[in-house]
């Protein structure tokens, strides 16, 4: 694959070489033109740019003629790119899609995001008609590791932003919030930032309170809300369940004393108050008042830290979960190469074998049955102590990239020519990431060996 | 009708053991499970350690059934009669039944995160009956209706007010842990239902033990005013008492709406002394007043 990210390069860059669905799918079937037999997947977000090539060991297209893909019909040149660019083949390739979907490639590790936009990537390239077995199984197993390293770590588990922090603390109070009106007290950036956040709960209402009343309904317009002078303050609290302030006053608007109050009016409900002006708009006794939730800029930074910290202790762990998938997909991906290439090897012999004895047979009719089971006997013993030693060689090569590699050349010395994984256009159904070896597989194989020009 | 048992035979007492030991254990084990820290950093070792560990939580709460099923069958065998009319087996039903709605809590998505703490109640039920049966209390021997309406209406109304028990201990811990946001991650105990969603849980065991309870009174005073003997200091009886006073927390925690400062933790605590006081009442039935 080749490709580029964040950590490489710089967003005019990324946003250069940005795939839009239309483009991306014109892109992967210009390749499957020009590369016969190739597979092909794009994965284009915000943060990375990248192409998953499986070709045929020693075909097309190079990282070279990938690097011009990317760069086709773009304002950006090879020479502004090439930098940024990387490069992994075989297993590094594989152990880098796989930390991809599992988001431990991601700007903000365990976003759980990456993993549906790999999913819609790997979906695009199969209506594009560029997915192959190898791929299929690839990404099917990718998409399988990231959903074992999400429920088996706490790596997605807690928000790392205030704004969703606070949106997580409104749901350990409520389930349902079609019935729950949202009060915003001050109309800056980050009070709009929280109410953005809070809007994806779908209240029933978002009442925005501030002194100026143009810049409440202009931010009330924004997300569909209402606004209200900033005097109807007490009354605003009585219908409020979820309460954000953040205002410039430098004495608190909301006592312990006037909330008090207000609790009998408000039946008794439970209200969750986010409250990050720094000095406090809520007096913090509040927050000791029953079924009262309250929560500075303090709580909600510790929360996002410890997540944070807590997800940096599990990126450990998932990169072992996924040493173990990356692990058994190798395996996979070199024995089912090898199975029916060595089937075909013996059959090869076998035929030779059988071949030579009916014209020993034919020159000496004499011989009985009992004669003829030895001669059969000695030609399997003799194909098979000949072949003992190459297909142990290549069955049980403990380096699983090699094994490509010398079944290629495998094929090609004893002209095996169709044995080995069928052609992609031979109908037959995809295959999963735990498949076993079929006798007709494609012959598109993982990137696997530098083209020399 | 019914031979007075006044002691078990030793091997019921190593069943009892077992059974509240087996659901302790499997509690014990859950516990780490729970809090989301069963294999800390140990990748896919760890992952099979967590997955090893629910084996043994379900395996223990397995044989916890199974040995309170062999005692209740053992023992039924003997007398011939419905489980209700000694304490031990009552109370052997009734840890079957919670075990039933631990069931349950685990295969309802929101209530999932409730089930393991039904665990500790269902031992403390069967510790009470173990205690109950070494104070060697007799059975009842009272065939009559209205008696069987009463037993029947406790234990099922013991049932919904033990879920909204633990639920209300439940709600407690997670109100604790919201109001110390910045001290304790709320994500730590995974799995547990929303305050809201709890608080109408506990209102609807409330609805459903709240005239169970009440039909158990009733049918109690009807069976006393049979029996002119027992009159006289029943309506000054403990047992009278704590299950009125039972039943007006439960009618209070019916009427939240009505009261809306019962709302929330009050409520929780309410429901947790309201179980408290159904559990003295057993503890009382029949210490003051014979047969009853």
């Amino acid at each position: 694959m080749v490709g580029l990210n964040h950590r490489t390069a710089p967003l005019a860059v990324r946003e250069g070489l940005a795939f839009d669905p239309q483009r991306a799918a014109d892109t992967l079937r210009g390749i499957s033109d020009r590369f016969p037999g190739t597979e092909a997947v794009i994965v284009s977000t915000c943060n990375r740019v990248e192409l998953y090539i499986a070709r045929p060991v020693g075909t097309h297209p190079s990282r070279e003629r990938l690097w011009e893909v990317l760069v086709q019909g773009r304002q950006l040149t090879l020479a502004d790119i090439q930098e940024h660019l990387y490069h992994h083949e075989d297993r590094a390739m594989v152990e880098h899609l796989f930390a991809v979907a599992s988001s431990l490639d991601s700007m903000v590790v365990g976003e759980t995001q990456i993993l549906a936009q790999v999913k819609n990537a790997y979906q695009a390239a199969c209506q594009a008609g560029t997915v192959g077995s190898t791929f299929h199984a690839l990404f099917q197993r990718a998409l399988a590791a990231a959903k074992d390293v999400h429920e088996s770590t706490q790596l997605a588990a807690g928000r790392l932003s205030v704004a969703s922090v606070a949106v997580d603390l409104v749901q350990r109070v409520f389930d349902e919030f079609a019935d729950k009106t949202v009060l915003c007290i001050g109309a800056g950036e980050m009070v709009a930032l929280l109410l953005r956040h809070m809007q994806e709960l779908k209240p029933r209402q978002m009442v925005l309170a501030n002194r100026s009343l143009a810049r409440a309904q202009e931010l009330a317009a924004q997300v569909g809300g209402m606004a209200a002078p900033l005097e109807h303050l007490e009354t605003l609290l009585v219908d409020a369940d979820i309460i954000l302030s953040s205002t410039g006053a430098t004495e608190p608007l909301v006592t312990a004393g006037m909330f008090k109050k207000l609790l009998k009016a408000r039946k008794y409900r439970p209200a969750v108050i986010v409250d990050i002006a720094v000095p406090r708009d809520i007096d913090p006794e509040v927050g000791k008042l029953t079924n009262v939730y309250l929560y500075n800029i303090d709580d909600l930074q510790q929360v996002a830290a410890v997540n944070r910290d807590k997800r940096t202790d599990e990126i450990d762990r998932s990169r072992e979960l996924l040493v173990r998938h990356v692990d058994e997909f190798v395996h996979w991906f070199a024995a089912r190469d090898v199975g029916p290439l060595v089937k075909a090897l013996y059959d090869q012999c076998n035929a030779i074998a059988r071949a030579e004895l009916e014209q020993v047979f034919a020159r000496h009719p004499e011989y009985d049955e009992a004669q003829r089971k030895e001669w059969q006997r000695l030609t399997h013993r003799l194909v098979g102590k000949m072949l003992h030693a190459p297909v142990a060689q290549i069955t049980q090569q403990a380096e699983a990239t090699a094994r490509p590699m010398l079944a290629a050349a495998l094929k090609k010395l004893f002209s095996l020519g169709d044995a080995g994984p069928a052609k992609e256009d031979d109908g037959m159904t995809e295959e999963k990431a735990e498949g076993g070896s079929s006798s007709q597989k494609p012959e598109a194989r993982s990137q696997n060996a530098e083209d020399t020009k | 009708m019914l031979a007075e048992i006044t002691t078990l035979p030793v091997l019921q007492w190593v069943l009892l053991g077992l059974s509240c030991g087996a659901f302790l254990a499997a509690f014990g084990w859950a516990l780490p499970l729970m809090r989301g820290n069963a294999a800390p950093g140990q990748g896919a070792q760890g992952a099979e350690k967590v997955a090893g560990r629910w084996l043994l939580v379900r395996g223990s709460i397995g044989l916890g059934v199974a040995a309170a099923v062999a005692l209740l069958a053992w023992r039924a065998s003997n007398t011939r009669a419905l489980p209700l009319y000694n304490y031990l087996d009552a109370f052997l039903v009734l840890a079957l039944l919670l075990t039933g709605v631990l069931i349950y809590f685990r295969l309802t998505h929101y209530l999932r995160g409730l089930a393991l703490f039904l665990l500790p109640m269902i031992a403390g039920v069967l510790l009470l009956g173990g205690v109950l049966a070494a104070l060697n209390r007799a059975e009842f021997h009272d065939a009559a209706a209205w008696t069987l309406v009463h037993l029947i209406a406790v234990l099922l109304g013991t049932v919904c007010f033990a879920a909204g028990c633990v639920c209300g201990a439940v709600y407690l811990l997670v109100d604790r842990q919201l109001h110390r946001a910045g001290l304790d991650p709320t994500h730590r105990w995974s799995g547990l239902p929303p305050l809201a969603r709890m608080e109408r849980f506990m209102q609807g065991t409330t609805f459903l033990g709240f005239p169970l309870l009440t039909v158990a009174i009733v049918a109690g005073i009807l069976r006393a005013l049979q029996q002119p003997a027992l009159i006289d200091g029943y309506w000054r009886s403990p047992k009278l008492i704590l299950a009125a006073a039972a039943w007006l927390i439960y009618g209070l925690l019916l009427h939240v709406k009505l009261t809306p400062s019962f709302r929330g933790p009050r409520a929780a605590w309410l429901s947790i002394i309201g179980f408290a006081l159904l559990m003295a009442v057993f503890l009382v039935v029949n210490r003051m007043v014979k047969g009853g």
